[in-house]
């Protein structure tokens, strides 16, 4: 297994490392309007360049807000639309950010995983 | 901890990298008022808010404020957010029927906000008052805090109530005694002891020796060989007097209890207890009866006897008019010392009020080319506030407008710092700007502010009369007031924490000419956060009026002067803050 992490450019606690067939991205410990729209490009620059799958690992992440959640529908629908089946996860979701994706009813439409290990063995085909 | 009736307000910028601080400044508030889910949910929306108010009200324009206040009302806490950008009217916006579309494409990226908002608050409210734009939401308390009451004022007259209660259940006790009817199996010996045992014993005696007298005159009276009293608070021993041999040990089980369901025992609220075993050769008797306060019980009193003459009905009636007499006696006794302690800490209150008025001299210094005026009225004996001048040289002079978190004692213990902390910082620099100033006093005090969780709010200015400039910096304070003849009043720029918030800020200092005939009013909150009948805060527009129009028909301190009388006449004596005020005019 090879593993490589590479600090995101500017946004603090955002990592990204490739992990077999699946691109890592560790959502930083507070994701919201400061810093949403950077963390979509920076997804969306990763999916396009590293690969089909993406799963994006809250385990660090506690604080969401709707910015944040707006740059993940989006995030989603630019997949959805995308050539070559190319698939985004959601793994290891704190309680406050699982409420939050429960109230909004937004885990309807992610795909939703206990682990990133989990997304990356259920999403491996 | 927020106390109800107590509020707390911060300004931040106008930019999404500032709206962390104000969120961080609910949860601060809030902590030990709501459950960390709560907490969680309300700082959401407290972001979502100060995001809509960046994106809608400013257009994106870092350069504008908002202020957000904090007021802890009897069963909710009020969250208020206010901007003078774009109106924004959320009131009738709905993101319901959006939730559950179907299609990926059509659900929506933005416009979960307001929807946050409305999940985490109990209430929502838009309104526009004057040039500001209101945001009020309020959360429901889910928790009883209890709030310590402060030093009565008042609390003499009620302990003096108290008293002459108490005067009157003693009264009410010998009257007691004298009217059993059985009376006459009293010798008169002992009803003499009654008296005596009633006025010999002072208020002015240590408790525990009165417990043990009692306790001690008791065995005397009743012919009993032991005696224990154990006075309780809820649960809580609080004095235990024991005198005589113990008695044999004795619990529940190997008790002989008797008598308790008769009549006779309901009557006299005694439980007997006749031990059948043996002691020195004979059987031992235990009367126990409820010590009864003002309040209710207050503990218990035991006798015993080892004689073959158990306690009997009449001597039961007879010890518990007794023991209504000393109860009297030590209730008597502890209002006394309550009363002392009261009187005392008026005492100390009295001191501390003196120092804290010559320690931060109010004095208006005389400067050719200024007229100035300086005005407080605490809403305590003693107050947060915190006004001053300091003349440092002929033609400079620095004042400080400050309002310390909450009022009375310890606020005014953070003035006190404040105050000295300011004196040390401009005595070794002397070229310092007024951004300086706050910034290297807020590095000093900040450790203590955070210890103690206290803030102050702070606005620091320099007058130059060679230069003509007047610059300033605020630490979270209310925007001063700025006239200019022919042009009127204008309501000068804010930024920057509140002293306290944390020791890295960086203060801004404002520049700006004053010219003859200009004018500058520094206030604190407690002139804008008067309420109104509607139960609201006037905020900051009538004080702008009444400057608007005394300032163009006035100098400055009858202006002044009319300006403070008149607050003080509108706001309600009861729910009032501190209100002070600096006046200054280049003449």
């Amino acid at each position: 297994m090879s593993r490589t992490a590479v600090e995101g450019e500017g946004v603090e606690g955002f990592t990204m490392s490739t992990k077999k067939n699946a691109r890592i991205i560790q959502a930083p410990r507070r994701l919201d309007a400061t810093n949403a729209a950077e963390f979509k490009a920076q997804v969306l620059l990763e999916l396009e360049n590293e690969g089909s799958l993406a799963i994006i690992d809250f385990s660090n992440t506690h604080f969401l807000d709707s910015a944040a959640l707006g740059a993940l529908v989006s995030i989603l629908k630019s997949v959805a639309n995308a050539a070559g089946g190319r698939k985004v996860a959601l793994a290891s979701l704190s309680e406050q950010v699982r409420q939050l994706f429960e109230l909004t009813r937004l885990y309807r439409l992610f795909d939703v995983y206990a682990s990133a290990s989990e997304a990356e063995h259920q999403l491996k085909d | 901890m927020l106390f109800p009736g107590e509020q707390r307000r911060i300004c931040a910028m106008s930019s999404f990298e500032e709206v962390r601080s104000l969120s961080d400044f609910a949860r601060n508030a809030c902590s030990e008022i709501f459950s960390p889910d709560e907490i969680t949910r309300i700082e959401l929306a407290i972001v979502e808010s100060a995001n809509n108010i960046i994106k809608h009200a400013y257009l994106g324009d870092s350069k504008h404020s908002i202020e957000f206040i904090i007021v802890r009302e009897e069963s909710t806490v009020k969250f208020v957010l206010a901007n003078n950008g774009v109106p924004f009217d959320g009131n009738h916006l709905s993101l319901s029927g959006k939730l559950d579309l179907p299609n990926l494409q059509e659900v929506p990226e933005h416009g979960r906000g307001l929807f946050l908002i409305r999940s985490a608050m109990d209430t929502l409210d838009f309104y526009r008052e004057g040039m500001l734009n209101y945001q009020v939401m309020r959360k429901k308390t889910s928790q009883d805090v209890s709030v310590p009451s402060p030093l009565p004022s008042n609390g003499r007259p009620e302990l003096m109530n108290r008293l002459m209660t108490l005067e009157n259940s003693l009264e009410n006790a010998r009257n007691e005694v004298t009217q059993l009817s059985d009376v006459a199996t009293i010798s008169d010996d002992r009803l003499r002891k009654i008296f005596g045992f009633a006025e010999e014993l002072s208020v002015f005696a240590d408790s525990n020796a009165i417990h043990k007298d009692i306790i001690g005159r008791m065995l005397q009276i009743t012919g009993s060989d032991w005696g224990q009293l154990r006075l309780q608070e809820g649960f809580q021993l609080i004095s235990h007097a024991m005198a005589g041999p113990c008695p044999p040990p004795f619990n529940a089980n190997a008790v002989n209890v008797s008598d308790n369901d008769s009549p006779e025992s309901s009557a006299s609220n005694a439980l007997f207890w006749h031990i059948s075993g043996d002691f020195r050769g004979c059987g031992y008797s235990i009367i126990c009866l409820p010590f009864v306060g003002l309040h209710g019980l207050r503990g218990t009193l035991l006798l015993g006897k080892n004689e073959t003459d158990y306690f009997n009905m009449s001597l039961a009636k007879f010890i518990r008019a007794l023991t209504a007499v000393a109860a009297a006696i030590i209730e008597n006794r502890s209002l006394h010392t309550r009363t002392v302690e009261a009187e005392l800490a008026r005492s100390e209150m009295s001191i501390a009020v003196t120092l804290h008025k010559n320690l931060i001299s109010k004095m208006v210094p005389q400067m050719p080319g200024l007229s100035l005026f300086a005005g407080s009225e605490p809403a305590l004996e003693i107050g947060g506030d915190y006004l001053t001048f300091h003349k440092a040289s002929e033609s400079v002079l620095w004042f400080m407008v400050c309002d310390a978190m909450g009022k009375g004692m310890a606020a005014s213990f953070f003035s006190i710092l404040a105050h000295m902390t300011f004196q040390s910082v401009l005595f070794l620099h002397k070229d310092l700007s007024p951004g300086e100033l706050l910034t290297i006093s807020n590095k000093i005090m900040n450790k203590e502010f955070d210890r103690f969780g206290m803030f102050m709010t702070a606005l620091a200015g320099k007058i130059d009369i060679s230069s003509g400039l007047l610059t300033y910096a605020s630490a979270g304070h209310c925007p001063p007031i700025f006239f200019k003849p022919k042009e009127g009043v204008e309501l000068l720029d804010t930024q920057d924490y509140m002293l306290g918030v944390d020791g890295v800020t960086s203060y801004h200092t404002y520049s700006m000419p004053f010219l003859k005939g200009m004018r500058f009013l520094a206030y604190t909150d407690g002139m804008t956060d008067i309420i109104d009948p509607s139960g609201d805060a006037i905020g900051v527009e009538p004080l702008m009026e009444a400057c608007e129009y005394e300032f163009s028909k006035r100098d400055m301190q009858t202006s002044c002067e009319r300006i403070l009388s008149f607050a003080l006449k509108v706001a309600d004596p009861e729910r009032r803050d501190d209100i002070s005020l600096i006046g200054i005019e280049r003449t």
